[in-house]
């Protein structure tokens, strides 16, 4: 090998528990906006960061969080394969500094590989609140791995930390730097086999283990005589009731979303005026000024940038949505709202997890569903994955946030807002009780309830933050694709009157309306719909195309003039219930890897759809709404 | 789909608790850890579940000889809150019932 590999980049596997702050760290070290999970088993993606330490590269890979490294579940399994069919140059362990009691047997575990191992032991903090003292350099010795105190939240310990991986990444004297290191199991190419022989190397061990562990822990750690968190105890005993658990729960989560609307809603609508206003006084002269054909100057005003305005206006909405469900989750709440929904859930086939998945689900559904991997029963996880896409997530909010502000006073609006949350809870309950039956589970819970904590700043801003950025450049392709879509058909063949019965999107809607018309659903509005396939993002910004109007308050008043309320919550119902985007369905296809269970989901979410709007409309007539 | 040897839902909701584990002598049947009251401390002796639950378990802190606190038990037949070393987590009432226990004592 030539001296040019010694720039080779070093490999580092980031491996700990779920609840260990590992995604925090991670970032921390890196400086990477990685997502953090409070949650068991968020980070179900490797994500990966670059770290730069004295002049050599390295990649840091933040491995799924496991218990095990001999357990059974699937992220138990990808971590195994990780580590036994890839070149590591170090092992970094987080543990839970204040839980080292039962989680250095992780690191114990690891030790058994031989690979190069650093110890950190994150939530320093938390460890030191909470009474439990440890003996590092005598751990540091039993261990036979260097091991430092750190806390990822608030920053301490981690340039110790970044020092010390420096340290290990540097050759010895008799070590060639350009040397890659070899897999573990670099006898077999084959990665199931190799983390077959990985296991076997663990189970040998797995017997001495307890005694072992046993023994370093009455060595190094002391234990509090008694426990010291007297605030999680007490939050527990109001926020855990038997009664009153469940209806604080819920009013927490009704307290949270008006407070998102109440400083969302006037944002959104100022930021939408203020892009119209600069399309209308700015960017139209500049377009005449340049004396493009006027079907071009319409395509770039009335298509681009009435349709991308119309939905970046709402990214403040979802900014708070996020920085809210970001607070809930990281103070440990959702994991108690898991405890507190199970035993319903489970009545339902379902179990705590799914109701936490749900809830993520309200902010996009993608995510939800990847979560779903934490479970191990085919089952349970179909059952999961079939309910989620009913949540009503923030996509779906910007039409209906723009909807009932455009038909309805805001006192009303605020109530049908609030009824499309209850008609979301009531089609996954109903979607549960009804195929539980065909996707019978039969998989125990136990789950961790982390203590209370209270979440830094700048942790929940980089969060929101990431979370927004994320959503913003998935859905820009979708947006961007999606309003030319509309706005081409609604403007070819050339010389029609946009958005006529003669356009394109005309003879679109004609033509399925027959289908639709039960619902109350006009053509404009189908095509709509059937945009809406793609990504609920596009809805609204097609509305705008279609209707020609960027303020959201103006194109509300078009749209009120051709629509009659009762059309306009049967389109929202059906915009609710049917298939959420086809992100959501590719996502579905390669998790279920089942073709006939994703077109069942597909099926079940059109007929519910459709059955749904139809109900309400058709009695919308019966009772004389109209 | 459910693999043809699950029970359904419905029998397992309706089915009674699994007997009671008999301990390695086969005498007296234990206590189980899914009737020990709130409040209540006791020692694990038995751990009658199946391997992947029980890595889980081991990894959370469970196994024979560890002392649990019972917290909390949850609504409606809901999930028991468990202490566990410095560990709170929470446990189906079906799953408790595999996990045999003894001392029984009253923590203070």
């Amino acid at each position: 090998m030539s001296s040019s590999t010694a720039c080779r980049p070093a490999t580092i596997a980031v491996l700990g528990m779920p609840n260990t702050g590992k995604s925090t760290l991670f970032n921390k070290l890196t400086g990477s906006h990685a997502h953090i999970g409070n949650w068991p088993g968020v980070t179900v993606d490797l994500m990966q960061a670059s770290l730069e330490l004295a002049g050599r590269s390295a990649q840091l890979i933040d491995l799924p969080g496991i218990y095990d490294l001999r357990g059974h579940s699937e992220d138990e399994a990808v971590v195994r394969r990780f580590l036994a069919s890839t070149a590591i140059d170090l092992v970094v362990v987080i543990l839970n500094a204040s839980q080292l009691d039962r989680q250095l047997r992780l690191a114990l575990q690891v030790q058994e590989l031989g690979l190069p191992t650093l110890v950190l032991l994150n939530m320093a903090d938390e460890a030191k609140r909470f009474g439990v003292s440890i003996n590092l350099p005598a751990l540091s010795e039993h261990l036979g791995l260097p091991v430092l105190l750190v806390s990822a939240k608030y920053g301490r310990g981690l340039g110790e930390a970044r020092q010390e991986i420096r340290k290990a990444l540097t050759p010895g004297p008799l070590q060639p730097q350009d040397q890659a290191p070899a897999p573990l199991a670099s006898a077999t190419p084959d990665p199931t086999e190799a983390s077959q022989s990985l296991e076997q190397r663990l189970a040998l061990v797995d017997g001495e283990l307890p005694r072992r562990m046993a023994a370093i822990l009455a060595a190094t750690v002391q234990l509090p005589p008694q426990w010291r968190d007297r605030l999680t105890r007490r939050l527990d005993r109001v926020l855990l009731h038997p009664l009153l658990g469940l209806p604080l729960f819920f009013a927490t989560m009704l307290l949270m979303f008006q407070g998102i609307y109440a400083i969302g809603v006037p944002i959104q609508g100022l930021l939408s005026s203020w892009l119209s206003q600069f399309g209308q006084g700015v960017l139209a002269p500049l377009l005449a000024g340049w004396g493009l054909p006027a079907f071009l100057q319409g395509f770039l005003m009335e298509g681009l940038y009435q349709g991308i305005g119309t939905v970046s206006a709402f990214l403040p909405v979802i900014f708070l949505f996020f920085l809210a469900m970001g607070v809930v989750e990281d103070s440990g709440y959702l994991s108690r709202a898991a405890y507190l929904m199970d035993a319903l859930m489970e009545r339902l086939g379902l179990d705590g997890r799914s109701f936490v998945l749900c809830l993520m689900g309200f902010g996009c559904n993608v995510p939800a569903i990847l979560g779903t991997r934490v479970m191990r029963s085919t089952g349970l996880r179909l059952l999961t994955m079939l309910v989620i896409p009913f949540s009503l997530c923030s996509a779906r909010l910007n039409v209906f946030l723009f909807m009932a502000a455009a038909f309805f006073t805001p006192s009303q609006g605020a109530l049908v807002i609030f009824g499309l949350y209850l008609m979301s809870f009531a089609a996954a309950i109903l979607t549960a009780l009804l195929f539980q039956g065909r996707f019978a589970a039969e998989e125990p819970l136990v789950l961790e309830l982390p203590p209370y904590r209270l979440p830094t700043p700048v942790q929940i801003l980089t969060r929101a933050w990431s979370e927004v950025r994320h959503f913003w450049f998935w859905a820009r392709r979708f947006i961007i694709i999606g309003v030319v879509a509309v706005w081409l058909l609604n403007n070819l063949p050339l010389g029609v009157p946009p958005a006529s019965a003669q356009s394109l999107s005309g003879q679109l809607g004609v033509l399925l309306h027959p289908l639709l018309a039960p619902t109350g659903i006009d053509p404009t509005l189908t095509v709509a719909l059937v945009f809406g396939f793609i990504a609920k993002e596009i809805v609204l910004g097609g509305l705008a195309v279609i209707y020609g109007q960027a303020d959201t308050s103006l194109l509300g008043q078009a749209m009120a003039a051709q629509v009659s309320w009762p059309q306009a919550v049967s389109f929202m119902l059906f915009t609710l219930l049917y298939v959420p985007c086809l992100s959501t369905v590719a996502v579905i296809r390669s998790e279920s890897k089942r073709l006939d269970f994703t077109l069942f989901t597909i099926g079940w979410s059109l007929v519910l759809a459709w059955t749904v709007s139809t109900l309400f409309f058709q009695f919308s007539r019966l009772v004389g709404w109209h | 789909m459910a693999s043809p040897t699950a029970p359904s839902r419905q029998a397992r909701i309706l089915a009674p608790l699994p007997a009671p584990i008999q301990d390695a002598r086969g005498s007296a049947p234990e206590t189980l850890l899914s009737d020990l009251a709130a409040g209540h401390s006791a020692t694990i002796c038995s751990l009658a579940v199946e391997p992947g639950l029980r890595h889980r378990l081991r990894a959370l802190g469970l196994h024979r000889g560890q002392r649990v606190h019972l917290l909390r038990r949850g609504w409606w037949a809901g999930p028991l809150h468990l202490r566990v070393g410095m560990t709170e987590l929470m446990l189906r009432r079906a799953d408790a019932a595999r996990v045999g226990i003894d001392h029984v004592a009253v923590s203070a």
